[in-house]
Parts: structure tokens; C-alpha cells; sequence
């Protein structure tokens, strides 16, 4: 038998409204069988003309919506959703606790992502700053990169390169002493900036007018609560401030740096002023070193790439001036998350931590929408009826579906609510973790879409499937009690179950490594002895070198003579990451050389160390070979280099660089004569490599007094040294600071992280085992006639326990086996980054396995065992 | 006097209803009209027309039995109502009306001229 053309009865089957296509299908196909006897081809023809035909307003059917208020249905919506809720008050509990939880952590750390990211933002030109650092190199062998450029760059830049707009150099002048009246200061951040600054930065001028602020010698600008803490107020304009080199006039205040950039600063005094007070610097020449800090305003749309490309030529063409050093740019936006150079302004943040921190937000996301999903269609047996008649009453799948999203909005909706109420009263705490500033995190935009996103993604998401499989209930087997809840499901639970307590193992997994590897650097042996170490801040060079050194002497004896004083010793620096801990950083020299042996045999980037005799001793270092330097003596000649130094330098052993001599390529007339090797000690963080150090002596007061202690009493130790000093150096501030304490905080951000990680880990497992006490306290009720049954045919309560948990803990069991590998990845990856790292013992992944299996029997035995004592006369009488 | 509405296509519609009898269906008519008007009929103007008569109330219809030929679509048989009945004679008696007021010599002569023309 012929077949009318497919295509064409479908069509008609869609428009024709079905009054009348019952009819016109059949007077179509009639003719169309009658028609195709003799003529086959002419009778489709004819037959999807006649329907094209048919294709009027008489015969379409109305699309339009027969019931023209759906209010009502709407209000339904809602009424059964709502009483669902409550019928079963403790697995909504669960949904909506477990998805506040989520959401309040997300939200959290959106907003922490969002501030890590918002850095310099407040510039209207920030998309177009971008700062130029030097990498500095032998031969081709890159070595490291220094965010201070030459003072001469920033000119020749603007001058050379069309793109360039603009420039401003900034030179560090951090610690600075200000007076004003009687009053004195000690200041830690503070630039010699150029009068560019304000064109090329987006600072507000609270008084005073920014346009050539800082253009003549001797200005100074202020921010609004350096000028409240000098003078008690803030329109401060032509006052006066006397800072390095001598009285700067206020030209005008600006509001307070914000806190989301890494220039941050107290005043910036006029950069023209620097050549005045400091004889050997000029602007002009590439001998002072590179100490600025050097920003470009580049044209709009300038590509990155080729400017580097541009740079690097230009580097090529001053070779004679700076060597193999190259000039590159990174945008200032960058700055903050991605750049980790040397003499970074400001410990920088890591873009590797704050993605791992949204990382763990969508985790948590994910194991509280997982948690519905479970809940929601394990609970689908109990709804199944509940849908069944529903079809059979004439409900459309389309109606059940909006039916089960608005439950899922309303729980959604309700837990948003609470989250909102969590972060309300959270947010001083999560701040105080994260050592971010406190803030009005609501007021940002970003903080309302990503909760409407989240809203939206889980309804849809965590809603939807279970909207979809509880819709999709055959009526008919479901009414006659044949329905069993599908085996497909089964497995997606199971999987999901999975996946939660996968993730959660890696978090504790990789949580314990953290905190092993912060503990392990804390404890690590630096290679030297910083407990009891009291460090202060050298005084003001206010009289002649001599008398100043002599009042220096004297100090040291009056110290030395309280038993609790050990050793006190006079150096440029200390230990412990200058940008980190805001400590003075050390001047570098590459191109340093054995005396006789090729040029550029071996050239690193040598760290300066000045010292005197009893530096060594304060800090209990070790010599491996050679000897000390001697006070009072002849040292000038003489220096002493440090492990890494002699291995850098080509010498085969300490012992073989002890009397040998270096030269340098900045002073070729130079020979300084090795007399000793120390043991290398972390200058920086264990978490960096040993840096070749070359120590000379140097005896005139500068940096900082160490003071080895050893006593019970320290604060009697602090006065009696602060008397002494008020004697001796009555016009400079007693400042001091415990060296362990600064030391540390170049761990502070991993301590940081750590903490935030752990309070986000416990939370991940708060909500997983929620699901878990839910999904298991459903199934045992689904099972409650089978317990009976057992009991009664002799089935003993620890039988039946195990019976019951075997099956969530089997799950569990195979998410932490899952886990380990993919932890192992992750904490490999992280510790990478360190020079010195904790060896990865089984135990890093055993215990948190086991912690995590033991907590999920707690859960689950909780209801199990709950279930096994219950008499079974009680479950089996009811029918 | 009732008006009684009814257009040239609808009006052979109903009156090939009647020819059919009991067995007036929508291709049945169409297939009637085919043979004795030698007129080509779409089924979409053909169901129109029946659509409107029986809105009109000069039609009734009712289901007959499904058959193979039409893929077990069941068949709607057409009858005439009274009132199609009325409307029918009506239509008639008008028209015949009309015959009859024409004078006879507008009639001849132009039928003279018709069967002059057609022989040419």
C-alpha cells in the first residue's frame, strides 16, 4: 500500500487544528491511494499541494492558551511546594542548610577573588600603565628580574617610542624619619616621585591641586590620615615636613591610598629634590643603579607583545650602559596576582591561591546541589504516586516539571535567604582569615549577580534533573505498585556520593599538607639562630661619623653588661624577605669574579652583606672553613662569601676559596681577599633558594642592632636597652621588633591560606555528611520492613548495622581510594614551589582516609544503629 | 421572508449532497461534481463549503466507519437539513422567478447569436 509523503502529514498533522484533521487526513489519503494507481508521482504532488492548500486560517489550529489566567495554577505551584517542604521537615533541613552553607562559602570567596583581582582598578588609566622591570641576565642565561628599572629609561622611553605616552619613576624611600615640631616619626613607605605621578595614577586631591604638585624640589604630598597623624587635621597645605634631607612643603593632600594596590605609600616627596640631597645621583646617568620604580602611560590599544619585542631591541642598543640586562613591561593589573620579581614593593598575592580558592567554592557549590539531586530522587518513590495521579487527572509533564523546579526554587530561594544571613554575620571573621580589609561587600554588584547565577544555575541545575526523572513516572505502573525506583538512578546517587566524598577526601588530604609544610618551614633548620633575637632600628646619623661611632661603642658596652645580653652586633641588614616583612633589602652586584679566571665565567646576582666582627656570633652561623673577621683590626680587603657564593664563584670546596681572590666588573681595581666560608642560612624564606652572599665588614653604625638574649625576663631586657638608648641617641625613635616574629611573617600567607582552607574544608565535609546522614536516613526508612523481618527471623542488631552501612561505606571508601591520586597531583604541584619541601609520606594520605571513612560510619551508624534496636513489632504490625 | 444565504460553489455543494443521497461524503462529492460538472474541485474549497453550510445549519454530519483506503480515518457523511432543504428551494424559486421576468425575445436573440457565433 502507498504512503503519503511523510514530511507533508506531519506538517498537516502540526497546523491543522484537530476538529477537522481527523477528516482531511483521511479525504487527503483516500484520494491520494486512488490517485497513486495510476499516477504515483502526481498523487504526492497533488497530495502536498492539497495540504499546502490547506494551510489557512479556517484550518489552523489556535495557538493561543485556552486558559487565559494561569494565577491560579501558579498559586498551587507554590502551596504544594510549600507543604511538601514541610511534611518532611528534616530532609529540607538538610537541602537548605547544606545549600546555605554552599552558598554563603561561595559567596564569600567571590568576594575575596573579586578584591584580589580588583587591584589598581581605581585607575581610569589602568588597562594602559604598564610597569617596566629589568631582567637581569648572563650571556643568554636568564637570572632573575628586578622590578627597578634606570633612572634615565622612563625619559629616553618617551622620547624613543611614540606609544608612549607618558612616565613616572618612583623611588623606594622606605624607613624615612619625619619630624614635625617636636614630634617624631619613622615612616615605612614613602616615593621621590615624579609630578607625572598624578597624570598617569588616578590619586584625589583633597586640598591643594595636584597640576605640578611635585614638580620643584622640596614638595611634598601627603595622604589624609598621614597629614590627621601628623597634625590633627587634613588641610594641611604650605605646612611643613621635615623627611630626608631636610623641609618639605605640603602642596597638597590626597585622599588615602586605597587598600587594592601595591603602591602604597604615606607621602610621595618631589623626585627632582633626590639629586639635590644625594650627591652621587643624577637623573641622567645609568652608573647611580637601578633603584626606580618606572610606570609607562601607553596609547590605547598598544600591543603588549611587540612593545616587549620593542624594549628588547632597545635594551640591545644600550649595551654598553647596562649590559645583558633587558627592559620588559607587564601591565599594572598583573602586578598584584602574577608578578614575583625581586624588590617587589609589596608581598604580592598569588593568583595560584585565589584559584584555588574558587576552586574549592565550586566544590562546595557542587557538594550541596549534589545533595538535593540525592535527596530529591531518592525521595522519588515517595512521590511517585503523587505523580501518577497527577498524569491521570491531566496534568502535562510540562506542568509536573514547573511543579518540581518551584519546590526547588522555594528551597533555593529560602537557603539564599540564609546564606545572606551568614555572610551578614560572617564577614568579620572571613575577612580577619583571608588578612583582607573589611569591607561592605553587598555594596558591589558582582555580589548580587553571582547570587542571582547561582540561584538560576541551581535551580536549573540541582531542580532540574530531579524535575525531569520525577516527571517522567509511567502512570500506569506507578498506580498499579509495580513502580521501583529505577536502577539508573541508583547508580547517579552513587555517583554522586561518590564525587562528594572524592572531593572532600582531597580537600582534607591536601589541607594536612599545607599545614605539615607550614609547620615543616617554621621548624626548619635555617642555618642559623633566630629565637631571642631582638632587632632595632639603627639611630639617626645626626652627628659626625666619628662621635656617632663612639656613642655607638659605648651603647654596645652599657648593653653588653646586663647578663641577659649575649652578643650585640651592627649590620645592614637582617634575615628575612625585605618585601615581606618591610625590612631593608640588601644591594645587589652581578658580574662578580675570581681574580684572573674568565670574565664571565661565573656571574650571579650577588647579594651585598655589610657586618661587623660579632654578626656571625649573634646569629650562632657556622663557619665551614676560614675564619671570622676580627674587631678592631684591618678588614678592608677582606671578605667573607657563603656556601652558595663559593660553589657560584667555581670553587670545588670552602676550603679551596679561603684566601682566594674576587674582583668585580663594576670596580675592576677590587681584589677582595676570601678569609672565610659560612654556612649557608636562608637570608629569605625556606620557601627560595640559598642566594650567593658576599659579606664585607663594615663598621660604621647603619641598619640594625641585633641583640642576641638569653633570659626569662625579656621585657626587662627591652627597658634597660631602651634606657640606655634614650641616653645615647635621644633624637632618634626606640624602635624594635622580635626577628622570629618578622621572620615568620613571610609565611604568613600560607599560614593564611592553610586556615582558609581549613575552615572551608570542615564546611565540605559538614555538608557531605549531611547528604550522607539524609540519603542513608531515607534508605533505612525505605527498608524498615526488611529489619523487622530480619529480627524477627534472628538476625542480630551488629548484623543488621553492617548490613545497613556496608553499602554507604563501601561508596565512601572507593571516593577516598579515588581521591589519593588526585591529591597526590595537586599537593606535588603545590609543593613544587618550594626550595624546601616536606617528603610525601603514605600517612599525608592515610589518615585523612581514615578520618573520613570514620566520620561517614559516625553519620551513618547514627541512623543504622537507630534502626536495628527499633522493635520489629512496630514496623511489621503496620500495613 | 427569510433570507436565505447561499453562494454559487456552496449551492452545487448541496445539491450534489442531495444526489448522493446517504452516501455523501467529501470525496464522494467532490468526485460527483467532478464527473458531472467537469470541473476541477480542490478539497480545501470543497471542505470550506461544507464547513460553512454546516455552519449555517444546512448541513448535518455524522461519523461512519473507518476504512483502509483512508489509513482508518473515519469517513463524515453530510445530510441535508430542513432548513438546507428550504434554502435549496428557495434558491430555485428565485432563480426561476428571475427566468420567468426576462422577456423572450432578449433570450431568443441572444441564443440566435450564441449558436451563430459557435458555428462560425
Amino acid at each position: 500500500m502507498k504512503v503519503p509523503p511523510k514530511y507533508f502529514l506531519r506538517f498537516l498533522r502540526w497546523f491543522c487544528c484537530e476538529e477537522y484533521l481527523d477528516e482531511i487526513e483521511g479525504d487527503l489519503t483516500e484520494v491520494f491511494i486512488k490517485q497513486s494507481e495510476t499516477s504515483p508521482r502526481k498523487a504526492k504532488w497533488n497530495f502536498g499541494w492539497s495540504v499546502i492548500k490547506y494551510f489557512r486560517p479556517e484550518f489552523i489550529k489556535s495557538f493561543k492558551q485556552h486558559q487565559p489566567n494561569r494565577y491560579g495554577m501558579y498559586k498551587s505551584y507554590f502551596k504544594i511546594g510549600w507543604r511538601s517542604l514541610l511534611k518532611s521537615k528534616g530532609y529540607s533541613f538538610i537541602n537548605m542548610s547544606g545549600l546555605a552553607l554552599g552558598i554563603a562559602c561561595f559567596l564569600f570567596l567571590i568576594s575575596y577573588v573579586r578584591y584580589e583581582r580588583s587591584y589598581e582598578n581605581f585607575h581610569s588609566n589602568a588597562d594602559n600603565i604598564y610597569r617596566v622591570t629589568l631582567d637581569l641576565y648572563q650571556g643568554e642565561e636568564f637570572l632573575v628580574t628586578d622590578c627597578e628599572t634606570y633612572a634615565p629609561f622612563g625619559p629616553l622611553a618617551k622620547e624613543k617610542m611614540p606609544e608612549v605616552i607618558d612616565f613616572v619613576r618612583l623611588m623606594n624611600n622606605d624607613n624615612t624619619r619625619v619630624k614635625i615640631g617636636e614630634q617624631k616619626y619613622l615612616e615605612e613607605r614613602s616615593y621621590f616621585a615624579d609630578s607625572s605621578v598624578f597624570t598617569v595614577f588616578s590619586f584625589k586631591a583633597l586640598h591643594g591641586t595636584l597640576q605640578g604638585a611635585l614638580s620643584k624640589p622640596h614638595q611634598v604630598v601627603i595622604t589624609a590620615s598621614t597629614a590627621k597623624k601628623y597634625f590633627g587635621e587634613t588641610d594641611v597645605v604650605n605646612q611643613t615636613i621635615e623627611a630626608r634631607g631636610g623641609l618639605y612643603k605640603i602642596t597638597a593632600v590626597i585622599e588615602d591610598v586605597p587598600a587594592n594596590t601595591h603602591l602604597k605609600f604615606n607621602f610621595l616627596l618631589s623626585h627632582v629634590t633626590y639629586p639635590k640631597i644625594e650627591n652621587h645621583y643624577t637623573d641622567q646617568s645609568w652608573e647611580s643603579g637601578n633603584n626606580e620604580y618606572t610606570y609607562l602611560l601607553m596609547a590605547p590599544g598598544t600591543d603588549i607583545i611587540a612593545f616587549n619585542k620593542k624594549l628588547t631591541d632597545l635594551s640591545a642598543s644600550l649595551k654598553d650602559k647596562i649590559n645583558e640586562d633587558r627592559f620588559s613591561a607587564e601591565p599594572i593589573k598583573d602586578i598584584h596576582l602574577y608578578s614575583n620579581k625581586t624588590y617587589e614593593p609589596e608581598a604580592n598575592g598569588n593568583a595560584r591561591t585565589v584559584y584555588a580558592l574558587l576552586l574549592i567554592a565550586i566544590f562546595i557549590m557542587g557538594l550541596a546541589w549534589v545533595n538535593y539531586i540525592n535527596l530529591s530522587t531518592a525521595r522519588a518513590i515517595e512521590r511517585a504516586r503523587e505523580v501518577g495521579v497527577r498524569k491521570v487527572m491531566g496534568s502535562a509533564r510540562s506542568q509536573l516539571v514547573t511543579q518540581f523546579l518551584t519546590e526547588s526554587i522555594i528551597v533555593n530561594v529560602i537557603a539564599a535567604l540564609m546564606a545572606l544571613g551568614i555572610v551578614k554575620i560572617g564577614l568579620p571573621f572571613f575577612c580577619e582569615l583571608t588578612g583582607q580589609p573589611l569591607m561592605d561587600i553587598f555594596q558591589h554588584n558582582s555580589f548580587w549577580y553571582s547570587l542571582v547565577a547561582i540561584l538560576v544555575v541551581g535551580v536549573v541545575f540541582s531542580g532540574g534533573y530531579p524535575a525531569i526523572v520525577l516527571s517522567s513516572f509511567d502512570p500506569v505502573s506507578v498506580l498499579k505498585g509495580k513502580f521501583r525506583s529505577s536502577g539508573h538512578g541508583q547508580w547517579l546517587r552513587q555517583g554522586l556520593v561518590v564525587f562528594q566524598f572524592a572531593a572532600t577526601t582531597i580537600l582534607i588530604i591536601c589541607l594536612g599538607a599545607v599545614y605539615l609544610q607550614i609547620k615543616h618551614l617554621q621548624n626548619y633548620d635555617l642555618g642559623m639562630d633566630i629565637n631571642q633575637t631582638l632587632i632595632l632600628r639603627a639611630p639617626d646619623k645626626d652627628q659626625a661619623d666619628s662621635i656617632f661611632q663612639s656613642k655607638y661603642e659605648s651603647f654596645k658596652t652599657e648593653l653588653l653588661r646586663d647578663p641577659s645580653i649575649q652578643v650585640v652586633s651592627n649590620s645592614q641588614s637582617i634575615p628575612g624577605s625585605g618585601s615581606v616583612a618591610g625590612l631593608i633589602e640588601m644591594s645587589t652586584t652581578q658580574s662578580v669574579f675570581q681574580v684572573g679566571k674568565d670574565k664571565n665565567g661565573s656571574s650571579f646576582n650577588y647579594s651585598h652583606y655589610p657586618i661587623d666582627a660579632d654578626f656571625i656570633p649573634a646569629f650562632s652561623m657556622e663557619l665551614s672553613a676560614g675564619r671570622n673577621f676580627e674587631a678592631g683590626m684591618e678588614n678592608q680587603n677582606y671578605v667573607i662569601i657563603n656556601e652558595e657564593a663559593s660553589k657560584s664563584l667555581g670553587f670545588l670546596s670552602p676550603q679551596e676559596a679561603v684566601g682566594s681572590k674576587i674582583t668585580y666588573r663594576i670596580w675592576p681595581s677590587d681584589h677582595s681577599i676570601i678569609i672565610g666560608v659560612v654556612k649557608d642560612f636562608h637570608q629569605r624564606s625556606p620557601k627560595e633558594n640559598h642566594i650567593p652572599m658576599i659579606f664585607r665588614y663594615y663598621p660604621g653604625l647603619s641598619g640594625y642592632v641585633t641583640l642576641k638574649v638569653k633570659t626569662n625576663n625579656m621585657e626587662k631586657t627591652i627597658d634597660y636597652a631602651k634606657r640606655n638608648w634614650d641616653n645615647l641617641f635621644p633624637s632618634s625613635p626606640f624602635s624594635y621588633f622580635f626577628l622570629n616574629e618578622k621572620y615568620n611573617q613571610q609565611y604568613k600567607a600560607d599560614a593564611q591560606f592553610g586556615v582558609v582552607m581549613a575552615t572551608f574544608s570542615v564546611i565540605a565535609i559538614v555538608i557531605a555528611c549531611l547528604g550522607l546522614f539524609g540519603l542513608s536516613s531515607f534508605t533505612i526508612l525505605q527498608r524498615t520492613k526488611e529489619i523487622g523481618i530480619r529480627k524477627v527471623l534472628g538476625g542480630s542488631v551488629t548484623q543488621i548495622v553492617q548490613l545497613l552501612s556496608r553499602d554507604f561505606i563501601k561508596w565512601v571508601l572507593v571516593a577516598s581510594i579515588l581521591a589519593i591520586p588526585l591529591s597526590f597531583i595537586i599537593i606535588g604541584q603545590w609543593l613544587s614551589t618550594y626550595a624546601v619541601r616536606i617528603d610525601l609520606s603514605a600517612w599525608i594520605f592515610i589518615v585523612p582516609l581514615v578520618i573520613i571513612v570514620l566520620i561517614s560510619i559516625l553519620t551513618v551508624s547514627i541512623q543504622t544503629i537507630k534502626a536495628a534496636n527499633a522493635n520489629p513489632v512496630n514496623s511489621l504490625k503496620t500495613e | 421572508m427569510k433570507n436565505y444565504q447561499l453562494g454559487e460553489f456552496e449551492e452545487i455543494v448541496l445539491l450534489t449532497v442531495g444526489i448522493l443521497n446517504n452516501e455523501a461524503y467529501s470525496v464522494a462529492i467532490k468526485d460527483e461534481i467532478e464527473s458531472r460538472l467537469k470541473r476541477t474541485v480542490s478539497m480545501g474549497a470543497l471542505h470550506t463549503a461544507l464547513i460553512r453550510l454546516e455552519d449555517k445549519g444546512y448541513l448535518k454530519s455524522f461519523s461512519g466507519e473507518s476504512t483502509e483506503d483512508r489509513a482508518g480515518r473515519p469517513r463524515r457523511y453530510f445530510e441535508i437539513t430542513a432548513l438546507g432543504k428550504k434554502a435549496m428551494l428557495y434558491a430555485k424559486e428565485t432563480r426561476e422567478q428571475l427566468w420567468k421576468a426576462i422577456p423572450k425575445a432578449v433570450l431568443e436573440v441572444s441564443l440566435q447569436k450564441l449558436a451563430v457565433s459557435s458555428h462560425q
